[in-house]
């Protein structure tokens, strides 16, 4: 439309003029500014949905507690997607760095910056009763809500330690949106079986991502598998499903848990079955995680003691 | 190197936060300066934004994507900055065209100082989506993302802004040559 065409040319032309130099004092005042504002320690923590009980499927179902506690550097770098290569090394459980004595008894887990302790973290969203007991260092960070924990440092070189239960997978990890709706409740395509080495197998034949062994272990008593996932990097991410009203993308391996933590992200799992349940205990690691920093992450799961 | 940059500002890197800031500060003030049309408030929404900036950094997931982010931060201060200064902008009146501006009279208008009373007019949001589509010449759906809204309200948005446009600049002209004004 002609006159559309003459608005559109005049405010070009006149877009062109006026200042655009800034004074260089502002660079000052900023500098300043930032020096006494606190960043954000960002945790990318998706709320925990409402979960259904979970059915029994039979006496042989084991909660997979997966336990993703990502290990960086720990394991060979894999080549190609979707096998696993070399077992996991044998976790040894390392001694927690702590800078005041650990209380006596356990305590529910309570949000923000924790002193040193024994916590107990609500895992009845999983199952009726299920709860977890660790021992966690001074400065970790406490959501009781999901329930989660992180490491004092940001979440580019922190360390996020979840809780999650699995039924089903994404085939697609990226491609998650199988409906359309941009929702994160949707269920997974792929339906797993019901112990830990059924999730295993399900999730060693994902090709979305790669996966490092497994091996058995186990955790504050009960039989785990640990699992390493090895999560693709941002410009896969950004590509991928967005949900509803965000503007990137993002990576889901189950159905209604945590998203990828950042780009290159691993999660180490351990998957425990628990009388009849399986959970699935992350601890996710970012690029920039120090290898002590994944130390302390593995050695509070280490500390688990899990009440059924 | 800049998402280097980007990434150690994430950890707290004051000085690399400052680095980027430099490389961007006349362009994110040419922005701000256009939507505010004022150059203290200009350096006050910047400022602003950039501590925002700062604070939220962490949030960023894509490193690469800083610029787009940024812009988003100063887009939306400068919105909320314009919102808080109810006398310096009109509110939006509806101008009856009763004798229509011909075309080629439109096409002569050279004044400035016209552009800007018309643009003046406009409300925060209009501004943003105009300096955003015609000074950094982004298209709406990428404008819609920036903003975080859906394309639908961005074009509805820059339709009613050159409309509005448009019927202050009619006004005025037929005002310079004695005509009555909505």
């Amino acid at each position: 439309m002609n006159q559309h065409s003459d608005i559109d040319r005049l405010l070009r032309h006149w877009m062109d003029d006026g200042p655009t130099t800034m004074p260089d004092r502002i660079i000052d005042v900023v500098a300043d500014r930032i020096s006494v504002q606190r960043q954000r320690r960002s945790w990318r923590l998706l709320r925990r949905l409402p979960m259904n009980p979970i059915v029994k499927l039979g006496t042989a179902a084991a909660a997979v507690l997966v336990v993703a506690v990502v290990g960086y550097n720990l394991l060979p770098r894999q080549g190609g997607v979707g096998g696993p290569t070399t077992p996991l090394p044998t976790a040894s459980p390392t001694a927690i760095p702590t800078s005041s004595p650990v209380a006596s008894g356990p305590v529910d887990l309570r949000s923000g910056i924790l002193s040193a302790g024994r916590y107990r973290m609500d895992l009845s969203f999983i199952d009726p009763g299920l709860s977890i007991v660790a021992n966690i260092p001074e400065g970790w960070v406490g959501h009781p809500e999901i329930p989660a924990l992180t490491s004092p440092a940001g979440s580019n070189e922190g360390v996020l330690i979840g809780f999650m239960q699995a039924d089903r997978l994404f085939s697609d990890a990226c491609h998650w949106d199988l409906d359309g709706t941009g929702s994160p409740d949707q269920q997974g395509d792929v339906v797993v079986g019901p112990s830990a080495a059924d999730l295993v197998s399900a999730l060693q034949a994902n090709t979305s991502y790669t996966t490092s062994g497994h091996e058995p272990t186990s955790i504050g008593g009960f039989q785990a598998r640990a699992l390493e996932l090895h999560l693709p990097g941002g410009d896969v991410i950004s590509a991928c499903d967005r949900r509803s009203g965000e503007s990137t993308g993002d990576y889901f391996v189950f159905p209604g848990g945590f998203y990828a933590q950042g780009p290159n992200s691993r999660w180490h799992l351990h998957i425990i079955e628990i009388d009849g349940t399986r959970l699935i205990t992350m601890i996710s690691i970012a690029e920039g995680t120090s290898e002590a920093e994944f130390a302390v992450a593995e050695a509070i799961a280490m500390s688990f003691e899990i009440t059924p | 190197m800049d998402r280097e940059l980007v990434v150690a500002a994430q950890r707290g890197d004051q000085v690399a936060f400052m680095d980027l800031v430099r490389a961007r500060l006349d362009r994110l003030f040419g922005i701000a300066r256009r939507i505010l049309r004022d150059v203290d408030r200009a350096e006050d929404a910047l400022q602003d934004a950039l501590v925002i900036a700062w604070r939220d950094l962490p949030d960023l997931r894509d490193p690469d994507r800083f610029d787009f982010w940024i812009q988003r931060v100063l887009a939306n201060m400068c919105i909320e900055h314009a919102r808080r200064d109810r006398r310096r902008y009109a509110r939006l009146e509806v101008l009856t065209i009763h004798d229509h501006v011909a075309s080629d009279e439109l096409a002569g208008v050279a004044d400035r100082d016209v552009v800007d009373r018309a643009f003046r007019r406009l409300n925060p949001e209009q501004r943003a989506v105009l300096v955003l589509r015609y000074y950094l010449g982004y298209e709406p759906a990428v404008i819609a993302e920036l903003l975080g809204l859906s394309g639908g309200t961005i074009r509805s948005r820059l339709h009613h802004a050159h409309r509005a446009m448009r019927a202050a600049i009619d006004a005025d002209a037929r005002a310079a040559v004695g005509g009555s004004s909505a």
